[in-house]
């Protein structure tokens, strides 16, 4: 079969969640005999665009085998808060050309007016969600104030808590959504907490739940076992800002006595000086900067026990899956999908969001009882809910089976 | 010494100081055409800037050297200049007075641009054409070029205001500020004056925005930058004050204000002066009518006390007939200078015209004439007296004798008197004889002009429309957009949203917003929990036992077994590892798991068959699957729905077919496809065989079991347990189909498992799997000539080696088709030729750059001095190529370098493997004739 795959950015120049998903099975698909084409949107100058199609811009490259089209319009409807609507005969064209017999949305940013096309074409499509774009215009479920958004209220919530669209587009943008999903052969969700979450807001959501498959063969495992001394390293890595929680993670570990410990802190962003500035008198608090994949087999040979301390609707956190595959212990606050991967005390730890002291209570039991972590490194071997890439495509070639009826 | 070989003025505002005012410190410079470097001089010395310049005039570049960094002598149109400096990021480029001397401004502004810093400028001054000079002496049909000035006869291109935007804008650039330097026409060298034009006409050009500029100083960036603007928008009056000295520039104060629309001029006193005994008012530098309202001085009304310098006309109106209007009050006791202000009912800039001027001259000396006359009255008066007085003296004259003489002196005194008068007399007529004569002549020349102006008039007025329309239009707009872009900029973060949220939602909604955030409340959302859909499993199966051998599989098992443990549909499941004495770690992972059944053998006994049948004395379930430490399930339903299927169709025992990994590339992927037709489960399919048909690759594919994963019925394992060292699955299955049990295979479920193998493994395991098979089987063996077929390998890799090279040439990203296209000429090319031992070198090269150790195989084969001569494997390259081309056509419609490197292992995989199943075949007889392929297949023996 050939399958399309819209989504609103593509490597080699982005390369986050949302992408790393798409590319993995697209690749995959491919290396199980199937044909596969990546239809993106771009930001280049006009003149690394070849083709031209009224107010489309075309082009078409190769990236690790994979075919890509990437397309930029200078259309001013294409704001990336918006279902672009109107599709045009050249979105057809381009569809037709491609001419698949079935469509996956990795996301619809920019690329709406494509899937209309293919519907226009009776080209079935299943959806994947990887974050709440489809719910919130600003795709993060946080206010403009910061707090955590209580869910679109059909899109009236919106209006009222947060700024960007045009009066008369909340209410609509929230309609456009629901048809899409309900109209779609599939709707794929990454965990549990995605679901529910979609479906608070939109009352009749139906999903499968298809976790994120890691690829194992780049992890190595964390075998390390614990005496009643020794000194645990805790790593902390991703972004440095609130709502990742590093601020929570510097305050609880400065007010621990025991300090038979090592904090490793890897990452950057808007708290970096704050970091520095809290940790300058800290000797077992270490900053390294940011880091990067290739990093990865490091961090899990360095440490012990990972912090995952979100303060903000976490949605299946990629280094959360890959510490478990490695092994290697995760301490997450209550928020979004980490509940979902740990068990509290028996594959991990859980604490209140952005509660200081009950992080520095976990620590601190987890500090002064080493030996505890062999018996959740064992646990976790036993409750593992971490898929492969394989085992991911696998289960999307199933539904796309379904859709297709073979 | 040169035309421009002048002195820097850097006190007026003239097109330097404008230049050299836009310049910062410590800058690095690049000058075109500095003459003798007047400016340079002061780049380098005064602002302490790195300046490099490019002069044509030999001379004048030696004189400039002197405060340069570097100069070049050269035509600027040559662009010498370019390669010479191109590795220089300038901050500032300068064409003082230079563009309009060359032939194409345009190319010269566009390669210069190249060398500017990304902020840098380009700064500018030219010459204005549309000054109103050169339009007055057009209107007198005149246009003479000058040696220096405007019309320079050395100028070879001219630009208005317009023309000079377009040419900036045409070269990319944009404007980042912009000014000029005003001269009024009388002070040019054309000497020309408003007040010798038709009274309409003088209006029409003294109304043009620009018609006084005399040179334009524009300062260029790349593009996105901000526009700032130095043209006067308003008037400026000066107030003189007297402090006993007489007016004088430095006791002057002066006020910015509009004379359309303001109505008043008020002076502010930033000091004060004392002793002030009179103040001037200077309301503009040009001619002008004028109706004061009320002049105040310190609040105190100076109206009535008003000298000025003008022509009262009509009710009061102050009519100046020259450019520098003055109003004075002289005031009667020294005071403290507080306040001057004053208001006006209206001030019209208006050039007097000529004729008007004669009228009021006219006016003013027929009251000179009067004054005359009363004096000629008062002086004839004066002579009667004095004759009366005669008469007097002459009746007393006897007595008075003495005093005769100097009476007589007096009279001829009064006679010299009178003749001055009569003179004065005649001068004043001959006087009104010359006005008369001038107005006449006047008169005539007016009426002249005036024919001459209406012609004019049509045509400049259409002009004037046009480039109204055109120019200051946009200006303005532009002006104001730009500004309030500007203001937004500066304004703060929150300023800004502010802004962003009243533009798009308007204010009452931004208001509710505010009203909002107050109210929220901090809180996460309480969900339902209304799980996602997932395939659930209702019934479990009976108990299974898995029994996998492994040696040093670590990183496997670590991902293996906990996704085994996981399996859905099974009370229980037994897991059993045999593990042939592994040192990385392998038996403490196990400790995690108390319930798996581990046991240790040692290296040296391990064999497929004995580690499996060990781990089956273990075995406790009814059903057991043989399993592979690198294998993995498709999900945790693969095992249920895998015993489902061997249920279902009453096996003994059953395999399912591999897919690759993730990992896997093209070679590995088509040859589990390949693998899959052969065996006809190409679909989703369960293939039972239960019946033995003697040929031998027909028994082959009804017997296939594969140890990756295979379910087994304990009790019929039992009874048969495996043998040998190599293919024991496969002896398996033949041995239960021979005694009619029911085996299967099944492509319903599949297990993931690839492996990325060198092209000298493959030629190992086709070597070992093809003797044990053929053995196996008993396949016949046709007699073949071995020399023949060594020549062949050999030479086959000769043509895969030159098949690279070339391939390695192609430009990639390559469309498909051409690929396949180019590649098939290649082949065909390689099979033509013929090949020599001297070649050998680059296959050596080529080779060892994709397989070490197939390289050192060949090697071997090269220095026994194997033949070379083309044969059956050198020809099948051909359907080699085909085959990988056909398998990348489903999947890919471009190459780019990964694929390209994948295809190339693909041949080279094949040809391991081909030479390998050669090897295999006929190895008895190959080791009896080359002693030397000892040594080299006890090698490819090793650990397969």
């Amino acid at each position: 079969m050939h399958i399309l795959y819209l989504i609103h950015q593509f490597y080699p120049k982005h390369y986050s969640g949302t992408e790393r998903v798409i590319f993995g099975t697209a690749s995959y698909m491919q290396k199980l005999g199937h044909k596969v084409t990546v239809l993106t949107y771009s930001h280049n100058n006009d003149e690394l665009y070849p083709h031209k199609m009224d107010e489309i811009l075309y082009k078409e490259y190769v990236f690790e085998g994979i075919n890509v089209i990437s397309i930029k319009s200078n259309d001013l409807a294409y704001n990336n808060s918006y279902f672009i609507e109107s599709e045009s005969l050249v979105h057809q064209h381009i569809i037709k050309k491609i001419n698949p017999d079935l469509i996956h949305v990795g996301h619809l940013m920019y690329m709406n007016a494509f899937l209309n096309a293919g519907k226009k074409l009776n080209i079935p499509y299943v959806v994947s969600l990887t974050d709440f774009w489809l719910i919130c215009h600003k795709a993060q479920m946080t206010l403009d104030i910061g707090a955590l958004c209580s869910g679109p209220d059909k899109g009236k919530h919106c209006q009222k808590m947060c700024g960007g669209l045009e009066n008369e587009y909340y209410q609509k943008r929230y309609q456009q959504a629901c048809k899409i999903l309900s109209e779609s052969s599939a709707n794929i969700v990454s965990s549990n907490f995605l679901h529910n979450m979609m479906a608070h807001a939109i009352s009749d959501f139906k999903s499968i739940n298809i976790p994120y498959g890691l690829n194992f063969s780049y992890l190595d495992v964390n075998n390390n076992n614990y005496k009643s001394d020794s000194k645990i390293n805790f790593l902390f890595s991703g972004t440095l800002s609130k709502h990742k929680g590093i601020d929570t993670t510097v305050k609880a570990f400065k007010s621990l006595k025991n300090k038979n410990f090592n904090l490793n802190i890897y990452g950057d962003g808007p708290l970096r000086a704050y970091v520095e500035d809290e940790i300058k008198n800290e000797e077992n608090i270490h900053f390294f900067g940011s880091y990067s994949k290739e990093d990865t087999k490091k961090l899990i040979k360095d440490n012990d026990v990972v912090l995952i301390p979100s303060a903000w609707y976490e949605n299946n956190p990629i280094i959360l899956q890959e510490m478990i595959a490695a092994n290697i212990p995760p301490i997450v606050s209550n928020i979004g999908s980490l509940p979902e991967l740990v068990e509290d005390k028996k594959t991990g730890f859980i604490f209140e969001m952005s509660n200081a002291k009950d992080l520095k209570i976990v620590i601190e039991n987890i500090i002064n009882e080493p030996t505890q972590l062999n018996e959740i490194k064992s646990n976790m071997y036993k409750s593992y809910k971490i898929i492969t890439i394989e085992q991911q495509v696998l289960a999307y070639l199933g539904l796309y089976s379904e859709t297709l009826g073979k | 010494m040169s035309n421009y070989d002048v002195s820097l003025d850097l006190d007026s505002r003239n097109s330097l100081s404008l230049i050299i005012s836009r310049i910062s410190k410590n800058s690095t410079i690049l000058e075109f055409g500095p003459a003798n470097g007047r400016m340079t001089k002061y780049l380098k010395e005064t602002l302490d800037c790195t300046v490099y310049a490019v002069e044509l005039d030999k001379d004048a570049a030696k004189d400039a050297s002197e405060f340069c960094e570097d100069i070049l002598v050269g035509d600027i149109g040559k662009f010498d200049w370019l390669k010479k400096y191109q590795n220089i990021e300038f901050d500032y480029i300068i064409f003082a007075d230079v563009l309009e001397h060359l032939y194409d401004p345009q190319t010269v502004l566009t390669k210069a641009k190249r060398l500017l810093k990304i902020d840098g400028s380009v700064l500018m001054s030219l010459p204005n054409i549309a000054h109103n000079a050169i339009i007055m002496d057009l209107l007198d049909d005149k246009f003479t070029y000058r040696k220096t000035g405007l019309l320079d006869n050395t100028h070879i291109r001219f630009f208005t205001k317009n023309t000079l935007e377009e040419l900036i804008t045409k070269c990319g650039l944009e404007i980042a500020f912009e000014t000029a330097s005003y001269e009024d026409p009388s002070n040019t060298e054309f000497k020309n004056n408003y007040a010798d034009l038709d009274g309409p006409i003088a209006n029409l050009l003294s109304s043009r925005v620009f018609g006084e500029a005399y040179q334009f100083i524009f300062e260029a960036k790349h593009k996105a930058h901000l526009l700032e603007t130095d043209f006067f928008q308003e008037d400026l009056a000066s107030l003189y004050i007297d402090t006993g000295k007489g007016f004088n520039e430095l006791e002057k104060v002066t006020t910015i204000y509009n004379s359309q629309s303001d109505k008043v001029i008020s002076f502010k006193l930033e000091k004060d002066f004392h002793n002030v005994t009179a103040v001037r008012i200077d309301p503009l530098e040009m001619d002008l009518s004028l109706k004061v309202k009320i002049l105040t001085v310190n609040g105190i009304d100076e109206t009535n006390n008003i000298n000025h310098n003008a022509v009262i006309i009509g009710s009061n109106e102050l009519k100046f007939l020259n450019n520098d209007p003055q109003l004075s009050i002289n005031l009667d006791a020294p005071i403290t200078l507080r306040s001057v202000v004053l208001e006006y009912e209206f001030l019209t800039k208006s050039y007097t015209t000529k004729d008007e001027k004669i009228d009021l001259q006219t006016q003013r000396i027929s009251s000179q004439e009067q004054q005359l006359e009363a004096k000629d009255a008062q002086l004839q008066s004066q002579g009667q007296q004095l004759e009366a007085k005669d008469a007097q003296l002459q009746s007393q004259g006897q007595q008075l004798e003495a005093k005769d003489a100097q009476l007589q002196s007096q009279g001829q005194q009064l006679e010299a008197k009178d003749a001055q008068l009569q003179s004065q007399e005649q001068q004043v007529a001959k006087r009104e004889e010359e006005c008369a004569l001038s107005v006449r002549l006047n008169i005539e020349h007016i009426n002249n002009l005036e024919q001459h102006a209406s012609n004019l008039m049509l045509v400049i007025e259409a002009m004037r429309l046009r480039n109204r329309l055109k120019r200051l239009a946009p200006l303005a707009l532009k002006v104001v957009l730009k500004k309030m872009h500007f203001k937004i900029k500066k304004g703060n973060e929150i300023r800004r949203k502010v802004f962003k949220y009243i533009h798009i939602n308007g204010v009452l909604f931004s208001l509710k917003q505010l009203y909002y955030y107050r109210m929220y409340k901090y809180e996460a959302v309480k969900f339902k929990n209304t799980i996602a859909k997932s395939n659930n499993i209702e019934k479990n199966h009976a108990d299974i036992s898995i029994i996998i051998p492994t040696y040093n599989g670590l990183h496997d098992l670590s991902k293996l077994i906990p996704q085994l443990v996981q399996q859905k549909g099974f009370n229980n499941i037994e897991i059993i590892i045999i593990d042939s004495s592994s040192n990385d770690g392998t038996k403490s992972f196990f400790d995690n798991f108390k319930e798996i059944i581990f046991v240790s053998i040692e290296q040296k006994d391990f064999s497929h068959s004995y580690a499996r049948n060990l781990g089956f004395t273990h075995a406790t379930s009814e059903t057991v699957l043989f399993m592979v430490q690198d294998a993995m399930p498709t999900s945790s339903a693969w095992l249920y729905e895998f015993v489902d299927i061997f249920n279902k169709n009453n096996v003994v025992a059953l395999s399912c077919a591999q897919i690759p990994n993730a990992e896997a590339d093209l070679y590995t992927c088509y040859g589990l496809e390949q693998f899959n037709n052969f065996l006809d489960i190409s679909k989703p399919i369960t293939k039972i065989s239960n019946k033995y048909i003697s040929s031998p690759r027909y028994a082959r594919k009804l017997a296939q079991l594969d140890n990756v994963s295979c379910l087994v019925k304990s009790e019929v394992f039992e009874k048969y347990i495996f043998r040998g060292k190599y293919a024991e699955d496969l002896d398996f299955g033949l041995r239960l189909i021979k005694d009619k049990f029911r085996i299967g295979m099944t492509s319903e479920v599949s297990v993931v498992h690839s492996h990325l193998r060198s092209p000298y493994y493959y030629m190992k395991r086709a070597m070992v799997e093809t003797e044990v098979v053929n053995k196996m089987f008993d396949q016949p063996i046709e007699r073949i000539n071995l020399d023949e077929q060594l020549s062949d390998i050999l030479t086959a890799s000769f043509a895969i080696s030159f098949l690279f090279f070339e391939i390695k040439k192609i430009k990639f990203p390559i469309d498909f088709r051409e690929f396949r296209h180019v590649v098939s000429d290649m082949v065909d090319n390689v099979l033509a030729r013929e090949y020599s031992k001297d070649e050998y070198l680059l296959v050596y090269d080529i080779l060892y750059g994709y397989d070490n150790e197939i390289m050192s195989f060949i090697d071997v084969l090269f220095k026994k001095n194997i033949e070379l001569k083309k044969g059956d494997l050198f020809y099948s390259i051909h359907h080699v190529n085909n085959e990988a081309m056909n398998f990348i056509e489903d999947k890919y419609t471009v190459i780019d370098k990964k694929i390209m490197s994948e295809y190339i292992l693909f041949i080279l995989n094949t040809y391991g493997a081909w030479s390998g199943i050669r090897f295999g075949t006929f190895k008895k007889e190959y080791l009896e004739k080359f002693s030397f392929l000892n040594e080299l297949f006890k090698e490819l023996e090793r650990g397969v």
